[in-house]
């Protein structure tokens, strides 16, 4: 069964007209790298999944684990497994980060009325995650990504993506501006969350990436469609000729 | 005039050579002339003097380090003298605060110590006089009516917070003269009330003077919310910095008058002036003036004013983690006002927010 199935996905941002037509199915246990020029629609497949607003669907259909994307809304799409790792995660000054995990992490216990963590157990186990990313827990005080570095703030997305276990992680170019102890950190959570059971839609520029995080399949994107997919040779072909030779 | 009316309702000890009746003409006069026009704009003179109440003291609770006694325009108009420097053109309504008949509460410290001023009984003015090289720490919580102010001697330390929240309608008025070194905090929130008058007249009057205010509302219904604040900077190397941050539903309003003065011959001043504005729903109605008056070329000084709605991008990566549309807005809007939560009453303060605001 699929864990992410999308077909003929068209859809435009201001009248724009950005994918045109994306098909791409994600069993459990694969990664899916997504490579393509910029403004190829790599980012708009990112947030029409996750439902930001302003992004319209004329055409087509996403499902994750059999349900419907499109007829959920944002909050419910989080709760039916799906997490998007911001490519520029915002700053919320006034919510420091560890009441807004406890309130991720909350709200998701609710929708699938378990039972919320307690505060001892949640505080312990996101101070094991933060270490794990070499994320200084002073961090945890702070308003969610303020005065964060650029670095900072991925692995704190990276955290939140081990605590809350979603079925589906897209990642929006979570390599763009790690240095390569950062970039090694960040890999090194994000094959953590790794199991058989889940996947992970890779968003990125960099073939290097895909030194740390080995992806089943890459796709490339040019104008809003798949033009080309293969395995990870594919990746370093792209790296030594270009995107000109799929467009 | 209904204005004049208004005034009729209380009594005003006369000063200096002037009468009584002078005195109230001069009140009307001024705060209807050109100068005042902003101050009284949308909320009118003559409600702004109707939220005055006859005033009445009772014997301030005793108090580790401070003694209290009673002035008296009558008898002590040398020491109330820089009160009178607030001039009548410029500040009408603080003035009429001071002016009202009856007496004003002195408390003058002598060692570092706290002040309840709700423990000083009824709604009389209250004179805080802080010796050199003391902290002061003062609470206010509520009351309808209450006119303060506050002189920070060289090197003292004040720090003031005033929790408005439980005042339906009232008028309160701050004026505060810090000497050289000192320093004054402000912490202040408020929610809802009829009508919530708020004037506040700080003057870093001496070289080193720092004044910071933090002011934090949320206000909701009919209500209105009408906040001057004026720093003046009165000597060279003085610091203010002031942010405020104000929200407002349903058929709220909300006014917000900053300004910074800065004198002649005030080099190396360092002012900052910002006020945020967030509207929860359409209705509510933000009225937002920040001004600056500068007389010295050698000045850092910075003034903004924002009115918005809860940032997009904000709410949709509260979303995007499963937090649903209301918490996440509750949480943001908590956030906004947190930002400018500190100080001996936060604790209870944000236990308001999270009240109001859930």
């Amino acid at each position: 069964m699929s864990l992410l199935r999308i077909d003929n996905l068209h859809a435009a941002v201001a009248d724009k007209t950005i994918l045109n037509g994306i098909s791409l199915e994600v069993k459990p246990g694969e990664v899916h790298a997504i490579m393509g020029p910029n403004g190829s629609g790599k980012s708009t497949l990112a947030n029409v999944l996750s439902g930001r607003p302003g992004y319209e669907v004329s055409e087509g259909s996403a499902r994750l684990d059999g349900k419907d994307l499109f007829d959920l809304e944002v909050d419910e799409r989080a709760h039916a497994g799906l997490f998007l790792a911001f490519q520029y995660p915002v700053e919320i000054p006034g919510v420091s980060n560890m009441e807004f995990l406890k309130a991720a992490l909350d709200s998701h216990a609710r929708a699938h009325e378990r039972e919320q963590p307690k505060t001892s157990e949640f505080m312990k186990h996101v101070r094991e995650l933060a270490k794990s990313l070499d994320l200084n827990l002073e961090f945890l005080k702070r308003g969610v990504n303020e005065g964060f570095s650029g670095g900072e703030k991925k692995r704190n997305e990276i955290l939140q993506l081990l605590l809350l276990d979603p079925k589906l992680a897209v990642l929006d170019e979570t390599d763009s501006g790690l240095d390569i102890d950062a970039l090694q950190t960040v890999s090194a959570g994000v094959n953590r969350f790794r199991t058989a059971d889940n996947g992970v839609v890779l968003i990125t520029h960099y073939q290097r990436l895909l030194d740390h995080i080995q992806p089943d399949y890459v796709h490339v994107l040019a104008e809003g469609k798949i033009v080309q997919s293969g395995d990870k040779s594919l990746a370093l072909e792209l790296e030594q000729r270009g995107y000109a030779w799929l467009t | 005039m209904a204005h004049v009316n208004a005034m009729h309702e209380l009594t005003f000890q006369p000063w200096r050579e002037h009468s009584a009746a002078t005195v109230e003409r001069a009140f009307a006069h001024a705060a209807t002339s050109r100068g005042q026009l902003e101050a009284y704009k949308y909320t009118k003179w003559d409600k702004v003097v109707a939220l005055l109440r006859p005033t009445r003291s009772e014997s301030p609770v005793p108090c580790p380090g401070i003694e209290f006694r009673s002035l008296s325009w009558a008898h002590d108009n040398a020491m109330l003298a820089e009160l009178l420097d607030l001039g009548i053109d410029q500040q009408p309504m603080l003035l009429a605060g001071f002016m009202q008949a009856g007496e004003i509460i002195y408390a003058q410290t002598t060692a570092d110590a706290r002040l309840n001023l709700n423990a000083l009984g009824g709604n009389a003015p209250v004179y805080i006089d802080v010796a050199p090289g003391t902290r002061l720490t003062c609470e206010q919580r509520g009351g309808a009516v209450q006119a303060v102010y506050v002189r920070a001697r060289d090197d003292a330390e004040v720090v003031h917070a005033r929790d408005l929240s439980d005042t339906d309608e009232g008028w309160h008025g701050l004026v505060v003269d810090i000497h050289a070194d000192a320093s004054y905090t402000l912490h202040n929130f408020a929610t809802g009330g009829t009508l919530q008058r708020q004037d506040t007249l700080l003057r870093a009057r001496f070289e080193g003077a720092r004044a910071r205010v933090d002011s934090a509302a949320y206000i909701a219904e009919q209500a209105h919310l009408d906040q001057n604040f004026t720093v003046q900077h009165l000597a060279p190397r003085t610091i203010s910095v002031h942010r405020c941050h104000n929200i407002a539903r349903h058929a709220a309003k909300v006014t917000f008058n900053g300004r910074i003065y800065i004198d002649r011959d005030c080099p190396g001043v360092e002012a900052e002036l910002n006020n945020r504005n967030l509207a929860l729903d359409e209705a509510a109605t933000f009225n937002t003036k920040p001004e600056l008056e500068i007389y010295t070329d050698d000045v850092k000084c910075a003034h903004g004013a924002t009115v918005g709605q809860l940032d997009a991008d904000q709410l949709f990566y509260f979303l995007s983690r499963g937090i649903d549309r209301n918490s996440a807005r509750a949480q943001l809007a908590q956030a906004f006002l947190r930002q400018c939560i500190n100080g001996p009453q936060a604790d209870d303060v944000e236990r308001k927010i999270i009240q109001v605001l859930a």
